[in-house]
């Protein structure tokens, strides 16, 4: 199985190909074709999962593409310990979520086409999943953001949708521009792109020092766009425009993850260059605690929601960044489980009460009761809450950053008190208490809620499920991982942590100790600031966006005086030089026959008149010749 | 009395023929000039017969036949003159000239 | 030897008024005048057999049909009419050069001389059976030719539908 992992990706992308061209026929049955691709697609996963599971090795398919002589290109696949987890996240997840978009997109004019596009997503995540070297990656990558593009601006009907899709896809952009320069350098030193050779090359040294680290963070760059890390992460929450399962597939779970997995595919640079890792870690503690911080104001479920996976996905690049690979990795992977079903339930929510907001919710508990269970599971796993998953994946992460630098565990741990505290309150503020807001509440159908059971019964289990026998730590590992000494000082301080944010929500929200805007009264300009998201994206405005606007107004005038007027003079000139080819041609190609044909006439006309008809003539032309005969034969000789 | 001077004269009485049928314009004064033609080659022949010692006085022989042919010849293009004065009621040569152009 | 120039002058003389008179009739008489000089030159070179014929066949017969037509073909408007065409300038040089190159080519030739030397009697005799001996093919198909002639002559100019 593991030698067709291939296909995996071509399934969901036959299924893409079907929904967009005969989607209009099909209508609702575009989704079963969806379903029953990344159905597939996930058994076959399983298989190779399993398969890696029992002690299979790292297997790579790399045929020659292109060959220019000095340098061979291959296109081909590889699949690892990594990869098998990666496929089982992104195939499970999008299966859910194509489950629950049977309900959630019920009655939606453009059906088929969204059933198109998750396929379309689908396969661009898997074949960056399975990618063997930077073009590969880079391509599906490109793929993946134009995905997400179409998805995030699927109601592109409303201004502020096709506004995030574009801001979406232009902040990747900028990451994108780093990441491609990076993998030039990577090719200009190592003279190949496949992940193994570069590994190599770089043991051998031909990339080090501070090339190494500079094509480090290049590449890097890319997944600062990807995975939303400050200072691009400014287009996550714009991206909550999009349909709910959009943000639960894409923002979740699978596409900002992807910057993480490129981290964890590229780790030889990292792990040569300690320059480059600590740029890793810095960043990604700085978002974490940054996003955190806009969490705790925030209304719109969903953006919260939003500002809660910046911050996780600023764990995960930060894990990797101390060294902690494998606690990176498996933190993604419980976070994929959690997030999708935090985002999944707040769809649930919308679908129910029609609102967003969650100061207009409450006391939703007593109509959704799945929903909200297996929201309270979700919130205790992001918490970190033992048994929960979270609570394992994040412990690995703490304890990494415990042992590379103390700063950076305070700040984490910090991270940790106001993640429990922003998801606790909005637990609270949705579910319990009294409905703020006259709403009309009701639960969702079977097709929402049983991909919210599986899911919740996936973030109560998948975390010790994994720590079984370290299972985790041999499928995904740098190196010969060291396990790290589990100190148990760090785990109470985490769980500690956890319990104080849930502690110090229910005294807000629950049990009412604290009035209600009590912090925003006393800080308000604290407040202020964290509601604008900290004037990023007006600065953003202000420095990048108008000089561009403006710059390219003055283009533009540029072009339609000059260029246009240059284009339009060339025309002008056209048609001048037309206009004498006219004469040209009617006086002297014209002339020419005419003349020709003229010449001919006078020709004739002069030599017909040989033919006088008169025999007298013709005679004496014969005398005349007759008497010069015989000169000529009598007199010269 | 040599032959010399007979060819020169039956040479300036040809010439006159000549003359005559390339410039007159009465159809009639042609055929004449015509007969003035064939008379210059008679002389020649007679001269030639009475200074050379032709054999079979083949000088005298041919002359005969000549005249023959001319009487013949002009006979027959008498008739063709009066043929076409019928048609055309002129008989200058100006005027037969269909085949131009 | 006199008679012979005298003969010779008058023919070319009468040769040229032929071909310059402007009444047609002055031209077929002229014509005749030649004729007999011709016929004299004839009878000065001991061709007296030819000279005779010369006369019957010639002047008897000849000029008389063409006087004939002549006369038939006659109108009033052609006396005042230009005889000869604009051609002439062109026709003198080209016959004079003829005549020159003819007669210097004669000058130019040896030719061995030897006299003929005529039958007291006449030729007519020795004509006579030459004509009928060695000649006797070409004197048959001359007579075919004359009954062609007579004949296209009479076809030529009969009258119309007969």
């Amino acid at each position: 199985m593991i030698n067709y992992a291939y296909i995996i990706p071509f399934l969901p992308l036959a299924a893409f190909a079907v929904n967009i061209f005969f989607g209009k026929k099909l209508k609702g049955a575009s989704a079963y074709i969806g379903i029953a691709a990344i159905s597939a697609s996930f058994l076959m996963s399983l298989s190779i999962f399993f398969a890696f599971l029992g002690g299979a090795q790292r297997f790579e398919v790399n045929p020659e593409w292109l060959n220019l002589g000095a340098v061979k290109f291959g296109m081909g696949f590889l699949v690892d310990g990594m990869t098998s987890v990666m496929l089982i996240v992104v195939t499970l997840v999008s299966l859910l979520v194509q489950i629950y978009s049977i309900g959630y997109m019920h009655g939606d004019p453009r059906y088929p086409r969204y059933y198109a596009y998750l396929g379309l997503f689908t396969f661009s995540m898997l074949l960056l999943v399975i990618a063997n070297n930077f073009a590969m990656m880079f391509v599906s990558w490109e793929l993946v953001g134009v995905s997400s593009y179409l998805l995030i601006g699927f109601w592109f009907e409303k201004k502020s949708a096709s506004d995030a899709g574009k801001k979406a896809f232009i902040t990747n952009k900028f990451g994108d521009f780093g990441f491609s320069i990076g993998i030039m350098m990577i090719f200009a030193f190592c003279g190949t792109l496949n992940f193994g050779e570069v590994s190599n090359a770089i043991a051998k040294g031909a990339l080090s020092g501070s090339t190494l680290t500079l094509a480090g963070i290049l590449v890097f760059c890319g997944a600062i766009g990807k995975s939303a890390q400050f200072p691009l992460h400014v287009w996550l929450p714009d991206a909550m425009e999009g349909p709910t399962p959009v943000s639960a597939l894409i923002h979740a779970a699978t596409m900002v993850a992807a910057g993480v997995y490129l981290v964890a595919r590229t780790y030889f640079l990292y792990a040569a260059s300690p320059t480059a890792s600590a740029v890793v870690a810095y960043t990604g503690v700085f978002t974490a605690f940054f996003a955190a911080t806009m969490a705790l104001v925030a209304t719109d479920i969903k953006r919260v929601l939003a500002f809660s996976t910046v911050s996780q996905l600023g764990y995960m690049i930060m894990a990797l960044g101390v060294g902690g690979f494998t606690a990176g990795m498996f933190h993604l992977t419980t976070h994929a489980f959690f997030k999708a079903l935090l985002f999944l339930g707040a769809g649930s929510v919308i679908h129910g009460a029609a609102t967003q907001d969650i100061r207009e919710m409450g006391g939703l508990g007593k109509h959704m009761k799945i929903t909200m269970v297996t929201f309270f599971i979700a919130c205790l796993a992001i918490a970190g809450i033992p048994p929960f998953s979270g609570f394992y994946s994040k412990d690995e992460v703490l304890l990494a950053a415990f042992n590379y630098s103390k700063p950076i565990y305070i700040a984490a741990t910090f991270t940790a008190f106001m993640t429990a505290f922003y998801m606790f309150r909005l637990f609270f503020r949705t579910f319990t208490g009294e409905m703020r807001t006259k709403l009309d509440p009701h639960e969702s159908p079977f097709t929402m809620t049983i991909p919210l059971m599986v899911l919740a019964v996936l973030s109560v289990v998948a975390g010790w499920l994994f720590v079984q026998g370290h299972a985790f730590e041999t499928l995904v590992h740098f190196k010969e991982g060291a396990a790290e000494e589990g100190s148990l000082l760090v785990v109470w301080i985490s769980i500690a942590a956890s319990v104080l944010g849930i502690g110090l929500a229910s005294a807000i929200y629950v049990f009412k100790v604290v009035p209600d805007g009590y912090f925003r009264n006393k800080f308000p300009g604290i407040h202020k600031v964290l509601i604008n998201k900290w004037y990023v994206d007006e600065f953003y405005d202000r420095t990048v966006i108008k000089p561009s606007l403006n710059l390219a107004r003055r283009f533009f005038s540029f072009d339609s005086k000059y260029v246009d007027g240059a284009v339009n003079l060339t025309g002008i000139i056209n048609v001048i030089i037309s206009k004498l080819h006219n004469i040209f041609d009617k006086a002297a190609v014209d002339g020419a026959v005419n003349g020709v044909a003229a010449a001919a006439q006078g020709g004739g006309g002069i030599l017909r008149r040989v033919q006088t008809g008169l025999v007298q003539n013709y005679m004496l032309i014969l005398v005349a010749g007759a008497a010069l005969a015989v000169v000529v034969f009598f007199f010269i000789k | 009395m040599m032959l010399v001077p007979f060819i020169g004269i039956s040479a300036i009485i040809f010439a006159i023929g000549v003359y005559g049928a390339l410039t007159r314009r009465n159809a009639i004064g042609i055929l004449m000039s015509l007969e003035l033609m064939f008379n210059a080659a008679n002389i020649n022949l007679v001269a030639a017969n009475k200074f050379l010692n032709l054999e079979n006085s083949i000088g005298i022989i041919f002359p005969i036949f000549i005249i023959t042919i001319a009487a013949a010849e002009a006979a027959v293009g008498l008739a063709i003159i009066l043929s076409i004065y019928r048609q055309i009621k002129s008989v200058y040569v100006e005027k037969i000239n269909i085949m131009k152009w | 030897m006199l008679l012979l120039l005298l003969f010779a002058a008058i023919a070319i003389i009468s040769a040229v008024l032929v071909v310059s008179m402007k009444n047609i009739m002055h031209c077929a008489l002229f014509l005749a005048l030649f004729l007999l000089s011709v016929a004299g030159i004839f009878f000065c070179l001991d061709a007296d057999f030819l000279g005779i014929v010369q006369i019957l066949v010639y002047v008897g017969g000849i000029i008389v049909l063409i006087l004939f037509a002549v006369m038939l073909t006659s109108r009033v408007s052609s006396a005042l009419m230009e005889q000869t065409n604009e051609q002439k300038g062109l026709a003198i040089t080209a016959c004079l050069l003829l005549s020159a190159a003819i007669t210097a080519a004669a000058f130019k030739t040896n030719l061995v001389t030897s006299f003929y030397g005529a039958d007291p009697d006449g030729t007519t005799r020795a004509t006579g059976e030459l004509l009928l001996t060695v000649y006797a093919l070409p004197f048959e198909i001359a007579s075919i030719v004359l009954l062609v002639a007579l004949i296209g002559a009479i076809v030529l100019a009969g009258k119309k539908g007969e």
